[in-house]
């Protein structure tokens, strides 16, 4: 058994938070100017845009660039954050890793499949948990935001299997509450099963709630809605945007701590298991830093891939950004998102795929894998993760909008096991 | 059994792990419930912490408890037989005294304020 004892050196976290709260407040005004003037202020467009978006079934993949343009895309992004950002102030916990991983993954997410409407039934459902239970709403607030991954379910029974109103918003939001409820304690019980491996862990709970739900729906003769859509815009409206913002996180970084490199040191160092709060632990300067670079990779491997440029892309990257603070780091991530590159070529499913494009990017939940076992572990899970991505999609029917959390805990819980005995033999600890 | 009071038992299921893998190998935890705060003691009576190691420990209990994260992810803590989870457990409870004295061992005591924990977490 080793410690982990990289610590490097104090840092105030909570005057840190503080700071934390702008980044998320410089992300919500970014996605939010991006999307104003990318419909050229046309507040019409947008609210127009934003009806198209909260009548969709969502049922994954579901682009709001295709439905709705980018505009109308990016306001939601930038509302849904929103409103995870005030929960967050409201519930008066600390901005750190974990919550600004959570913002990132609501603005990332409420790019295809999340919006103003549909992420409130898992909120309630969360919130009427804690009440229920006697614990503060704020002890929950994390399994709120980011089980709003169950979105569709209620988006899907609202628009996408033909009740008529009153009673598709009354079942939508009673189903909703429900499936946020029982996600609470799911949650904490799927933890046990990847051992913190999985970083989207509320993906892999919400993944058995989804297909369970699926099933009840099937076994009264209820079908899902079909369609989705994956645009393909022009990168030159989307990649300069980011890269810029990209570019000024990480300068944000090293005008914040001066010697953020010293933290940095300790973030690649870092397994990045759950829980690896980088703020908490190396400070805001080192991962502002680490955020920016795992931005910039990310668009890289889009460019590599010749990945298409939309909303699912885009918040694969956002989300990526987000778990930079939570977990990811360059050495960590690449493992498995080289792993999914190569069984995409190796298999029939290829890279054109929107779900090798989104399993590249979002395969990076298996990065504490690769952190603890080393690259060529990371590789191997990389591989076994897309072949599940494509599979597992059919069980919940794409109402979970974790699929690569889903995917990515059957493939954790199946490796670590046997890596972690591999390990223990070598030491002759067995 | 309460909630907290397994939370605590985690804890101490850390420090526990912490004391064997730096050489102790006679290791005493006490508790004590509180119906507002309860208290967790470990102590190793073979070992003294070497500065680096003691700086490590106030490290890791410099921030501050964070509910949302002890409350999620708390379960992972006293589960793993290959890794430690400190970093985890200074989301879950405050240090109140850590002593590193030749002769006398090294002896931890953390707790977790229950009222508290729910209220004054403000910024």
């Amino acid at each position: 058994m080793k410690v982990a004892q990289n610590y490097i050196r104090h840092h105030d976290v909570n005057a840190e938070g503080h700071l934390a709260q702008a980044v998320v407040l410089v992300l919500i005004a970014l996605l939010g100017v991006y999307g104003i003037g990318a419909a050229r202020l046309d507040a019409n467009a947008l609210i127009d845009g934003l009806g198209i978006i909260v009548v969709q079934p969502d049922i994954l993949i579901n682009d709001y660039v295709e439905k709705a343009g980018l505009g109308a895309a990016f306001l939601n992004a930038a509302l849904c954050a929103l409103v995870g950002y005030v929960l967050l102030r409201r519930s008066r916990v600390l901005i750190s890793g974990p919550a600004i991983a959570a913002v990132f993954t609501i603005a990332g997410f409420s790019l295809f499949g999340k919006n103003v409407a549909n992420i409130w039934p898992s909120i309630l459902g969360v919130y009427l948990f804690s009440a229920l239970s006697k614990r503060p709403f704020a002890e929950n607030v994390l399994v709120a935001l980011f089980g709003t991954a169950l979105a569709p379910l209620s988006s899907e029974l609202a628009f996408g299997i033909g009740l008529a109103a009153p009673w598709n918003f009354i079942v939508a939001l009673a189903v909703g509450s429900a499936a946020g409820f029982f996600l609470s304690p799911i949650a904490r019980s799927a933890l046990d099963f990847h051992r913190g491996y999985n970083l989207y862990n509320i993906g892999f709970a919400a993944g058995f709630i989804g297909t369970v739900t699926l099933s009840f729906l099937k076994a009264f003769g209820i079908t899902l809605s079909s369609g989705g859509s994956w645009a393909s815009v022009n990168p030159g409206f989307i990649v300069p945007f980011m890269l810029l913002y990209f570019l000024g996180m990480m300068a944000a970084g090293a005008v914040i701590d001066p010697q953020w490199y010293l933290g940095y040191k300790g973030i690649v160092a870092s397994s990045g298991r759950l829980v690896s709060d980088f703020v908490r632990s190396y400070g805001l300067g080192a991962t502002l830093f680490n955020m920016g670079t795992m931005g910039l990779i990310g668009m890289a491997a889009v460019f590599i891939i010749g990945g298409d440029w939309n909303g699912p892309v885009v918040g694969g990257i956002l989300t990526l950004v987000g778990f930079a603070a939570f977990g990811k780091h360059p050495f960590n991530a690449l493992p498995p998102m080289i792993g999914v590159t190569i069984m995409a070529m190796l298999s029939n499913y290829g890279l054109r795929t929107p779900a090798s494009q989104l399993a590249v990017l979002f395969s990076a939940t298996l990065a504490p894998i690769s952190g603890a076992y080393g690259p060529f572990a990371g590789i191997a899970v990389g591989m076994l993760h897309l072949v599940l991505v494509q599979t597992v999609g059919v069980l919940h029917g794409g109402l979970n909008l974790y699929n690569n959390g889903f995917a990515g805990g059957m493939a954790a819980g199946l490796i670590v096991p046997i890596l972690e005995w591999m390990r223990e033999w070598r030491r002759h600890e067995v | 059994m309460k909630f907290d009071a397994v939370q605590l038992m985690r804890v101490a299921e850390e420090l526990l792990k912490y004391f064997y893998t730096k050489g102790a190998r006679h290791v005493v935890l006490s508790y004590d419930f509180g119906a507002d705060r309860s208290f967790c003691a470990a102590h190793a009576k073979d070992i003294v912490l070497a500065s680096d190691d003691e700086e490590f420990l106030r490290r890791v209990f410099d921030g501050p408890v964070q509910p949302e994260v002890a409350n999620y992810y708390g379960t992972l803590a006293g589960r793993r037989r290959d890794e430690l989870e400190m970093e985890l457990v200074g989301t879950m409870v405050e240090l109140d005294e850590l002593s590193c004295e030749p002769g006398l061992g090294t002896r931890i005591l953390v707790s977790r304020r229950e009222m508290e924990y729910r209220s004054s977490h403000e910024h």
